[in-house]
């Protein structure tokens, strides 16, 4: 008896412990994945967030742009309980218009982004007042804003990204936004019992991305965006840039654009363009130096032969083209000091067409450098008609970028050598820490020797006594050209003698060139009525502080003269 | 009736003792399981507080990296040094350079 009593409650035991055991493999097995997802909703969150992106920093470690961590604010409507006061004491926290949040709270909308990219160190305040109000649908989600400490500085080099996808929308945070990573993803969070997300279980990995050091030296883009700033004031133009590259690397050391912008605030402005890339000109007589090289080259000329310039005017296929000045007899070396028109189209219409056309385009003209997002490639037009030929050989009806100016003039600073502009002095990898460092890019050898060495010679005396004689520095010297394109005016249907594009584009020190800098203004405005308007009166100006601040800042002795030690200009105290 | 008692308990203890070692053993291994999850806990606790603090850390260096670079900035430090330093920009004729062979 007490053995059948025995074996019976080892029955029952045994099919209770069945009976519990097929329980578990119901919750285990068949249910698993609801129970899960149910525990997940309990648990967990996810948010989508702006992920971080590498830093950029400038030639001198200086951060340009950075992802700062920050906090995104937002609401379930339906069940918020008490909105105006949320909004009340919101609006003390985050320090925006309380009707502007009861609004955002008020709208028919079931989520709404309260505030977006606010101060991290807020965080507690918010907590403590989403517990206080029992506010549980009012969300706090770590995410990042990307910010430029240096404010407009280089703005619309740098460039910006889109507060809401993170991702680059201009300038080099466009062009490296591969390699910075970013945008946005997925972050899977764990909330606490009241609903606070405390940890983060998965953030979405980003792999193979950068932090990028820059070539652009901001204290060097700071002195020229002064010396444009003055540019600006005097003279008022519609747009003007100066750009600084070193001629023996291409790396673009300063590239100063008005108007400008700061990417801090990129969607307060209309116009994100970065002139010096993204807009064609006609660079008037910034052309003639490269017809003088391809006289040469073919042969066609004597150095030191004076030429006949027709006393300021020539007629080509029955067009007048005036020169700015009356010349008579002038070498082809004056030709280029003194800016001849006359006697740059009589170099040229003794030359191949084909040929001058080709070194045109060997010299990066009418091709986009590809270094730039967006970037114009100018347009050259193969005209062969001998008025075409003329029109070209002074820079007219065809245009350039400034930074294919920058690039072709650099080649006559570094003895004949196309090179691709470059933005990036080093990259290292944020996960391994391997180090990258872009060499320079040769497109080619583009001006011959004999060319470059008449070439160097008589751009310095263009800026000793020629056209850009009032940019001379008195310490240091400087090789350039200046040049003066008249503007089409549609009301006028012809070239205006009102609106012009005034440049200066050369290098310094002339003997060891470090910079290659080009000036440009568009529509610059007279100062005193009888002015007229050129390249060697708006454009060569500035030069003479730049160059002289700029060597400094780089603790560059003087070269002129002879004077290496600076001794002749030092101060007799 | 005692000594019978005393007999039967000295029977079940004898009995009880062969199988001394597996108790022994299960209680051993329940105690060393107790202390492996306390101590894989309070690891997993740390982890995370460590986490979080690192997270906190690494917003806070973001934060003052980027403070330190606003306050840099060559637009502030030519304020400072014009406005308030009344500094001029350099004229080269007052400059002289020390060669140092």
């Amino acid at each position: 008896m007490v053995k059948k009593k025995a074996y019976f409650l080892a029955f029952l035991i045994f099919v209770g412990f069945l009976l519990v055991v097929g329980r578990l493999a119901y919750f285990q097995i068949i249910k698993r994945d609801y129970f899960l997802s149910y525990i997940e909703r309990q648990y967990k969150t996810t948010e989508k967030v702006v992920l971080p992106r590498g830093t950029i920093f400038d030639a001198s470690n200086r951060i340009v742009s950075i992802s700062v961590p920050t906090l995104d604010i937002f609401a379930i409507t339906p069940y918020i309980k008490d909105k105006e006061r949320l909004a009340k004491e919101l609006s003390k926290i985050l320090k925006q218009p309380y009707s502007d949040l009861l609004r955002k709270l008020n709208s028919n909308k079931r989520y709404v982004v309260l505030a977006r990219g606010v101060d991290k160190s807020l965080k507690e305040r918010l907590i403590e007042l989403r517990k206080t109000l029992q506010e549980w649908n009012l969300g706090i989600v770590e995410t990042s804003k990307r910010y430029y400490p240096l404010n407009s500085i280089g703005g619309t080099t740098i460039g910006f990204v889109n507060r809401f996808s993170g991702k680059g929308m201009g300038g080099l945070e466009l062009k490296y936004d591969e390699l910075l990573g970013g945008g946005t993803g997925d972050v899977y969070l764990m909330k606490d019992a009241t609903g606070n997300p405390f940890t983060i279980e998965k953030l979405p990995k980003q792999e193979d991305t950068y932090d990028i050091q820059l070539t652009i030296d901001t204290n060097v883009q700071h002195i020229v965006e002064e010396a444009l700033a003055k540019l600006v004031k005097t003279r008022k133009p519609k747009e003007a840039l100066i750009l600084v590259v070193d001629p023996n690397t291409g790396d673009v050391i300063a590239n100063a654009t008005y108007p400008n912008y700061n990417p801090n605030r990129y969607w307060k402005y209309k116009s994100h363009k970065n002139i010096s890339f993204h807009n064609a000109y006609e660079p008037g007589s910034l052309a003639k130096p490269f017809v003088l090289a391809e006289a040469i080259d073919q042969g066609k000329v004597k150095l030191g032969k004076k030429y006949y310039c027709g006393e300021g005017k020539i007629f080509v296929d029955g067009i007048r083209i005036r020169d700015h000045k009356s010349f008579k007899y002038l070498t082809p070396e004056e030709v280029i000091i003194y800016s001849s028109n006359v006697g740059a189209i009589k170099l040229a219409l003794g030359l191949d067409q084909e040929k001058l056309y080709e070194k045109f385009s060997m010299l990066g003209f009418g091709k986009s450098t590809n270094s730039f997002p967006g970037e114009a490639t100018g347009l050259v037009h193969k005209n062969n008609r001998p008025v075409g030929v003329a029109y070209a050989s002074i820079g007219q009806n065809w245009t350039a970028t400034a930074v294919q100016i920058a690039m072709a003039y650099s080649s006559i600073a570094n003895g004949g050598y196309l090179l691709k502009p470059k933005f990036i002095k080093k990259m290292v990898n944020r996960e391994t820490g391997e180090v990258v460092v872009p060499e320079r890019e040769v497109v080619g050898k583009v001006l011959s020797d004999k060319s470059v060495a008449v070439l160097q010679e008589v751009l310095k005396m263009v800026v000793e006594k020629g056209t850009a004689k009032r940019g001379k520095s008195d310490y240091f010297t400087i090789a350039g050209k200046t040049g003066t394109a008249q503007k089409y005016d549609p009301r006028l249907k012809a070239l205006s003698d009102e609106k012009y594009y005034t440049w200066f584009a050369g290098y310094f020190p002339a003997e060891k060139p470090k910079f290659t800098v080009v000036i440009f203004v568009n529509e610059p405005k007279k100062i005193k009525k009888w002015e007229r308007i050129g390249g060697g009166g708006v454009s060569a100006p500035v030069l003479k502080d730049l160059v002289d601040r700029i060597m400094f800042y780089y603790k560059q002795k003087p070269d002129k003269d002879g004077n290496t030690d600076g001794t002749k200009h030092a101060r007799k105290d | 009736m005692v000594r019978e008692r005393v007999y039967e308990l000295k029977k079940d203890f004898s009995q009880a003792g062969k199988y001394f070692t597996y108790v022994m053993f299960i209680l051993s291994m329940a105690v060393g399981l107790a202390v492996y999850n306390h101590y894989y806990f309070k690891v997993e606790k740390d982890i995370m507080t460590l986490a979080k603090l690192k997270g906190q850390l690494q917003a806070k260096n973001l934060m003052l990296k980027k403070e330190i670079s606003g306050l840099s900035s060559p637009d502030r430090i030519d304020k400072i040094a014009t406005q308030k330093l009344k500094m001029k920009p350099v004229d080269y004729s007052k400059v002289r350079f020390i060669d140092t062979k």
